[in-house]
């Protein structure tokens, strides 16, 4: 796989370079900052572009915009986003945003090296990958919505293993359930979600949080703040 | 605040003699006053040179009513605060300015110059007096003369045979009128000058608030950098210490020999990662400070610098802990900067307690200079520190250097 990596620490950029080069991918472009990011993407042509959200020169969300950038420019390039705090209002923004395959990753995901050549993997197969913990905070912040209090305890497990980009087949076996009764779980999901059925793989799990975003706040993209760290 | 004593005799006559000189001396500075105001303001309109004028007249301005409180504090034996320059908190020459203006709208310069205005009037007077008594001890020896009538200590004739009377009352009613006008100038100083209990309490409250906004401010700005520290040090050394192994895990069986050399390296990264969190550890709190004090700090703190540091610290026994604190921050941010940015070859630090208690450090290099205080930056934060410990802070980095950094902290703050 052609990757590009846009990492600020040193250490993390070379060990990330290495890390990937030694299981086979390429890696085209390392960048210590966004400076460039657009026409690096533009010449090497990556198929998956990994991202830093803290860069210089302000160190806060960077790589969020740059990231959001790219999806207007390249709209089905693959992202992966490391960060490392757990943003739900960050990953809300890169999935409001829509387009090509997602991941959003902490940071320490990257010490469980097959873990995430998965991940890896999975993004740029176009399915959506996003931090567990991440599911987390966007579910817990979601839980006040009347429609999720319908969900049984089962089906919001189910769902947050959506979201974390998992297959039917994956949450069958993670759960100890047979293949079927996922989908009857997934079913009823959607149901109780009003949403259409036949969303499948990384569309279904965008339809899935887009919609768990849009009746948690006003649907405008400024829903209110909950405990998010900073 | 401790009101005057009672007024023993000699006070008294030490107040006569304070007159006596106000009479003199006031006069005087009353017209360089006057002149530089007017100077300034009438050459502002012209020219623009009048400005210069205008700030030689607030400094001069400033200065006599500093004398002033000061000669009144000495004179009263009271424990009046000498006058402070109300610096402004911004800085630049727009502070400077700002500065400037703060100490013409301060209340209590307005009322240390009324009380020498006051003062200089009644010196007049004592002047006055004084010249009466000693014409009057002449009158009273008239008799001696050959003169048949003599002009009295009022200017009123009389004869010969009268006059050692009236040169006795003359003398008497002079030194009474003196010491009347002594007790006059203590009542007027008491209200004039010497601040009531509401407006020490305003004052108190202005100085404790700035401190507060200070320490509120250190506290933030030392969060911000800890956790950047945090974030761009330890915690990417420690992921990278993950993927190392990680990788390693991966390879064991396959490859042995790259695991055993990518476990060395995980090895030698956790090692620098526990240096870094000690370091870290230390910029936030240095316990060595607690323990023997600050000149066992500064050993420590220059032994790590990476230029050489040429210590010379004096002081006996300890400071407050939040005294020391803020003098040991400045310097090891000092240090820190000095070796970051400023190419100095060597560094100078001067530590001593200075009369009244007063904890002084300064800093210099031989560097390229251009420090600047940059919010949310290290030498901001310091400042702040030692603004909240009640102290000050003058840094001094010219382009093209040398820097100096010289900080102030009360020792029992």
């Amino acid at each position: 796989m052609r990757i590009l990596i846009c990492e600020d620490s040193v250490l993390l950029r070379e060990g990330l370079v290495r890390l990937l080069e030694d299981s086979g991918h390429q890696v085209v472009a390392a960048l210590p900052d966004t400076t460039g990011l657009t026409a690096a993407v533009a010449d090497t042509d990556p198929e998956l572009c990994i991202l830093d959200v803290r860069l210089p020169p302000t160190f806060t969300d960077e790589g969020i915009r740059a990231a959001l950038g790219l999806r207007s420019t390249h709209p089905s390039l693959p992202l992966l986003v490391l960060s490392q705090y757990v943003e739900e209002r960050y990953a809300s923004d890169l999935i409001a945003a829509q387009g090509g395959p997602l991941g959003y990753l902490l940071k320490d995901r990257v010490a469980d090296v097959a873990e995430f050549l998965t991940s890896i993997e999975r993004i740029e197969s176009g399915a959506t990958v996003l931090d567990p913990e991440v599911v987390a905070q966007l579910l817990t912040r979601r839980n006040r919505d009347d429609r999720m209090l319908q969900l049984t305890e089962r089906e919001r497990t189910v769902l947050a293993l959506i979201a974390e980009g998992k297959s039917n087949q994956a949450i069958a076996g993670l759960l100890f359930l047979s293949e079927a009764s996922v989908e009857k779980n997934i079913t009823s999901i959607f149901q109780k979600l009003g949403l259409e059925q036949d969303e499948s793989g990384n569309r279904r799990v965008l339809a899935v949080l887009a919609h768990i975003e849009n009746i948690g706040g006003t649907g405008s993209g400024t829903p209110p703040q909950t405990g998010a760290a900073r | 605040m401790k009101a005057p004593t009672s007024a023993p005799p000699l006070r008294l006559f030490m107040t006569v003699l304070h007159l006596a000189g106000l009479g003199v001396i006031g006069a005087v500075v009353l017209t360089i006053l006057g002149t530089l105001l007017s100077l300034g303001v009438s050459l502002l309109l012209v020219i623009g040179v009048g400005l210069l004028f205008l700030v030689g007249f607030v400094y001069a301005f400033y200065a006599t009513a500093w004398l002033e409180v000061a000669r009144v504090s000495g004179l009263y034996d009271s424990d009046l605060p000498p006058l402070r320059w109300r610096g402004s908190p911004k800085r630049g020459f727009g502070g400077w300015l700002h500065s400037l203006w703060r100490q013409l709208s301060d209340g209590r310069t307005w009322r240390a110059i009324a009380n020498f205005v006051i003062a200089g009037f009644l010196g007049v007077l004592v002047l006055q007096l004084f010249s009466m008594m000693i014409r009057s001890v002449f009158v009273a020896f008239a008799p001696f003369g050959s003169a048949d009538m003599i002009v009295g200590p009022l200017g009123i004739p009389v004869s010969v045979a009268w006059a050692p009377v009236a040169g006795v009352l003359g003398v008497l009613v002079a030194a009474a009128a003196m010491l009347g006008l002594a007790a006059l100038h203590r009542t007027l100083t008491r209200a004039i000058i010497i601040p009531n209990r509401e407006a020490e309490l305003t004052e108190q409250v202005r100085t404790t608030s700035a401190q507060r906004e200070g320490a509120v401010r250190a506290a933030d700005l030392e969060r911000t950098r800890i956790e950047r520290d945090l974030h761009d040090g330890v915690q990417p050394r420690l992921v990278s210490v993950g993927m190392t192994l990680g990788l390693a895990q991966q390879k064991i069986d396959t490859d042995p020999n790259a695991a055993k050399e990518l476990i060395g390296e995980a090895h030698t990264s956790t090692k620098a990662a526990i240096t870094e969190l000690r370091q870290l550890a230390r910029g936030i709190h240095a316990s060595v400070l607690d323990d023997r004090g600050l000149d066992a700090a500064l050993s420590a703190l220059a032994s790590r610098s990476h230029i050489p540091v040429n210590l010379d610290v004096r002081m006996e026994g300890r400071c407050s802990r939040d005294a020391e604190a803020a003098v040991y921050f400045s310097i090891a941010e000092s240090l820190t900067n000095a070796a970051k940015h400023s190419r100095a070859s060597e560094c100078r630090v001067i530590v001593r307690v200075r009369e009244g208690g007063v904890l002084w450090a300064r800093v210099e290099d031989n560097g390229m200079g251009g420090a600047q205080v940059q919010p949310g930056g290290g030498l901001d934060g310091i400042s702040n520190r030692v603004l909240a410990a009640g102290g000050t802070f003058r840094l001094d980095s010219p382009l093209g250097g040398p820097t100096s950094l010289e900080v102030s902290v009360p020792c029992a703050s």
